[in-house]
């Protein structure tokens, strides 16, 4: 297209210079024969001048009309052409640049819902562990408290028992004592009588 | 050789009769009774004694007189029963001798023999209780072996056809231990 229009181009400007080298080369006789002259008729130019001119203009139109005008308005035609396509061409890119971008940017809303769900859910389960993780050191601290509390019951119960058990040792060693040491034969014999009072069936 | 059950009762029960007859000539079967009770007490709580009687290696001279000097204090004729149990490699059964002796007097004499446990040796007043207490419970009459034993620190400790009481004070000072051990004193539980 570039080319065809530099060829226009070139026609064109050798019609335009062939017809202005004539209208130009008229008056040049004009020129040539020119009187002199006064009043309005300094302005107005005389038949010899006006005719070639009407000659020349009537050529170059004709050349024109013939071929530049054809030409320019082809030109135009494929320009405008081009021009509408590159509108409809762009017309349809912004249409698509904005399904493009609608479908970005309700990619993006989704991504914000997916990506604030996704967060809310981290938190969630982050609550979760945190929750599970302090009720599972509780119950431990818990178990181990009552493990201590059982040990300590325990040994108090058996120290306890240990005490009981030698305050026992020693009353009945003392008791023992005082009867071995003490106890006369009568009292032995009351305590013979008292047994054969309290003996149970030997023959049940 | 070992023998066998029945020829061992039979055994048994005839040492047991050769005995008891012995002792009623003499007028001592209560008494023959009460030592043969302590001979098996003696060769139960002294294992090293028991294996001596038990070796048939001794010379018979040599056991005889270490039973003579182990029993010096029992009647002649106990001893020289022993010996010939002991001769005979049989003072094992020693035991079941005396269980089958006091069984025939108990039922040749209708009576029950009972033994007696105390600190001190009972006196006539203390015999007649116990008769009478024990005597109203099998119906019979009662014969009392007397055991005189210091450990039981008080009370009495009685026993008839396998059975026995425990009334002596150191089984219940032992008792009150025990219970003393086990009293729950309060406080935190």
């Amino acid at each position: 297209m570039k080319a065809s229009f530099k060829k226009l181009a070139a026609r064109t400007g050798a019609v335009a210079a062939l017809a202005s080298s004539m209208a130009f080369a008229l008056p040049a006789f004009a020129f040539a024969a020119e009187k002199k002259t006064s009043g309005i008729a300094a302005i107005l130019p005389t038949m010899d001048e006006f005719i070639p001119m009407v000659v020349a203009f009537l050529i170059l139109l004709a050349i024109l009309a013939k071929w530049g005008w054809p030409m320019f308005d082809k030109v135009l035609v494929k320009r405008e052409n081009t021009i509408r396509a590159a509108l409809e061409q762009a017309e349809e890119n912004r249409i698509e640049s904005e399904r493009v971008l609608k479908e970005y940017q309700d990619r993006l809303i989704d991504a914000r819902e997916e990506a604030s769900t996704i967060v809310s859910e981290a938190k969630q389960q982050a609550e979760a562990q945190r929750a599970e993780i302090t009720s599972r050191a509780q119950d431990e601290a818990d178990r181990i408290i009552a493990k201590a509390r059982e040990t300590i019951k325990t040994e108090q119960q058996a120290a306890r028992g240990e005490l009981q058990a030698s305050v026992a040792d020693i009353a009945v060693a003392a008791m023992a004592k005082v009867v071995e040491e003490d106890f006369s034969d009568a009292d032995h014999r009351r305590l013979i009588e008292r047994s054969i009072e309290e003996v149970g069936n030997l023959n049940a | 050789m070992p023998k066998n059950r029945m020829l061992i009762k039979k055994e048994v029960s005839t040492y047991a009769q050769v005995l008891l007859d012995a002792a009623r000539q003499a007028g001592r079967q209560y008494e023959i009774s009460a030592q043969l009770e302590e001979m098996k007490k003696v060769v139960r709580m002294s294992p090293g004694f028991a294996e001596v009687l038990r070796d048939t290696s001794l010379p018979e001279a040599t056991r005889s007189e270490i039973i003579g000097e182990a029993f010096k204090e029992f009647d002649p004729d106990m001893i020289k029963f022993v010996t010939v149990m002991a001769d005979r490699g049989e003072i094992a059964l020693l035991p079941q001798v005396a269980a089958e002796y006091d069984r025939e007097l108990q039922e040749e004499d209708n009576v029950v023999i009972l033994d007696v446990a105390t600190v001190i040796p009972l006196d006539d007043e203390l015999r007649e209780k116990i008769k009478a207490k024990f005597g109203a419970q099998f119906g019979k009459e009662i014969a009392l072996r007397e055991h005189v034993d210091s450990w039981l620190l008080g009370g009495m400790n009685v026993r008839a056809n396998g059975k026995r009481i425990d009334c002596c004070t150191a089984t219940r000072l032992d008792k009150m231990r025990v219970a003393l051990s086990d009293v729950t004193t309060g406080g935190e539980r």
